[in-house]
């Protein structure tokens, strides 16, 4: 981590007389390591790398079915609107939009879909990927949908929807593929979505309906999170679902 | 001649034992290399509780295997009283934001958003000083070159998982405080050739903001463009409008990153 990647420099001198320089400044610029030998170590131990890091990013194991169907009731017995169907369809239909957005590297298109904080760091790593040419390839689809965990309490109701996918999916970067592989491939996604434990579903449909849980106009919403036409702040989970999280196998 | 020669010898002498120092640190990191990602669990685990045993206080906390106590729901309820406009949902997503910046620091050494996010204490804890020393080893390498970004490191993706809230603390030393622990992996890859590199860490994440101090319930995370003057900002990382140059507000509700400690399995 010390000693960053990447191509040398313009002012670092170049060919034999650059590695004699070099020679001459390597032990001192491993010994500038030393004094934060203490923080490399407690980084270490408290990171996984490599294989072990790939197990953190295991789909989380579905809950007990008749677990998940009673947190679902204890929804429906406090919005009478929730309709499990139609929010399995809007999920699939937000997974549409932000798979576009990631194609064509605009996060804008994901805006209506994605919570505040999602959205942000969807952002920045967009952002990241231009930065290094990186480009997604394929196209997939949903070819099915389960709730494989549903919580609610007093603050909040949360539902983990996992997403069957079929398609082609990788990354591509100088050529080079960074994940994934080209070809047709079956894989799952979890979508998580969330709204606080005191929304329900507005009669008309809420956010994954395209509509502002607010107003009821159609879904415009400005790249701060508000609605266009009411200025309602509807993306930050207190009025409504928002996709609120999205977990992906290590792929 | 006689001290010309002293002289020469005395460099010599200094720069073979840099060698040498140098080596015997670099074995020393291969060795722990060996232990901590080889494939024996038992090393592993003698190695973290070692670390975690003499690690400084405030750098690394053990981890618990319980819930989060009972107290918590209630100092969230209690801040709420106070607070009418927190909510949890939208706190927990935008303490994202910091785990985004801080993947940005840590693995892209780029750590503009996450001074934006912080508080000044953060830098002098263990775990922002060593943030800190990553950033600034990419900066005295990259020199007078154009551009903060690390042409060499690459973040695909961070995944957040499991966020709970494990302490509530309100009114102390004039500070409200919220620690969440969760785990984070980054994605990402590497010159030369790209090659993966994938990091997971457990960590709690202690936001602070002075007692008192209220949600706007109509507040928006980041806004757009700049109150003073109404120019757009260019991007999330601006840290102040680009026309008037007036510093962009805290977005974040008033609660700010104040530290983050490593979690250790022991």
């Amino acid at each position: 981590m010390l000693r960053p990647a990447g191509p040398p420099p313009p002012s670092e001198r170049t060919g034999c007389l650059g590695v004699l320089w070099l020679l001459v400044k390597m032990p001192f610029m491993v010994l500038r390591a030393v004094p934060h030998t203490g923080a490399l170590l407690r980084r270490e131990a408290a990171t996984d790398s490599g294989r072990r890091a790939r197990t953190w990013e295991e789909l989380t194991p579905a809950d007990d079915q008749a677990a998940v169907a009673a947190a679902l009731d204890e929804v429906k017995s406090h919005d009478a609107g929730f309709d499990l169907a139609a929010t399995t369809r809007a999920v699939a239909g937000a997974r549409r939009v932000v798979d576009q957005a990631r194609q064509a590297g605009d996060a804008s298109v994901a805006r209506p879909v994605l919570s505040d904080g999602l959205w942000r760091v969807f952002v920045l790593l967009l952002d990241e990927r231009a930065a290094h040419g990186v480009v997604r390839q394929g196209t997939s689809a949903v070819v099915g949908a389960d709730v494989v965990a549903a919580a609610r309490d007093q603050l909040a109701e949360q539902l983990r929807i996992r997403l069957a996918c079929r398609g082609e999916r990788y990354e591509v970067a100088d050529g080079v593929v960074l994940r994934g592989q080209p070809g047709q491939k079956d894989w799952s996604e979890d979508w998580i979505i969330r709204r606080s434990a005191d929304a329900a579903t507005p009669a008309r449909g809420g956010v994954l309906s395209g509509l502002c849980p607010q107003c009821g106009a159609p879904l415009q919403v400005d790249e701060d999170g508000s609605c266009a036409y009411c200025r309602a702040l509807v993306l930050s989970g207190g009025r409504d679902w928002v996709v609120w999280s999205i977990e992906e196998a290590p792929w | 001649m006689v001290i010309a020669r002293d002289a020469v010898g005395g460099i010599l002498g200094i720069y073979v034992l840099a060698w040498a120092l140098a080596l015997a640190f670099m074995v020393f990191l291969t060795l722990v290399l060996v232990v901590s990602r080889g494939r024996s669990d038992m090393a592993r685990d003698i190695f973290r509780r070692a670390v975690a045993a003499q690690a400084p206080r405030g750098s690394v906390r053990a981890v618990s295997r319980d819930g989060p106590p009972a107290h918590v729901a209630a100092g969230i309820r209690e801040l709420q009283v106070d607070d009418p406009g927190f909510d949890l949902t939208a706190f927990l997503d935008s303490t994202r934001v910091a785990v985004g910046a801080y993947a940005m620091a840590w693995s892209a050494e780029n750590d503009r958003l996450l001074r934006r996010i912080t508080t000044p204490g953060y830098w002098q804890t263990p775990n922002g000083k060593a943030v800190a020393a990553v950033v600034a080893g990419w900066k005295r390498y990259a020199g007078g070159r154009p551009g903060a970004a690390n042409r060499g490191r690459l973040l695909l993706d961070v995944s957040w998982r499991q966020p709970e809230v494990t302490n509530v603390s309100l009114g102390k030393q004039g500070a409200d405080r919220i620690t969440v622990r969760l785990s984070s992996a980054i994605i990402g890859a590497a010159q030369p050739g790209w090659h993966p590199v994938n990091e997971a860490t457990r960590l709690d994440w202690d936001f602070v903001r002075p007692t008192g101090q209220r949600t706007d319930p109509a507040a928006v995370l980041l806004p757009r463009t700049c109150a003073n003057c109404g120019s757009p900002y260019h991007s999330d990382l601006d840290d102040a409008c680009p026309h008037c140059r007036t510093a962009r507000p805290d977005t974040h509700a008033g609660w700010r990153l104040d530290r983050t400690d490593l979690m250790v399995d022991t």
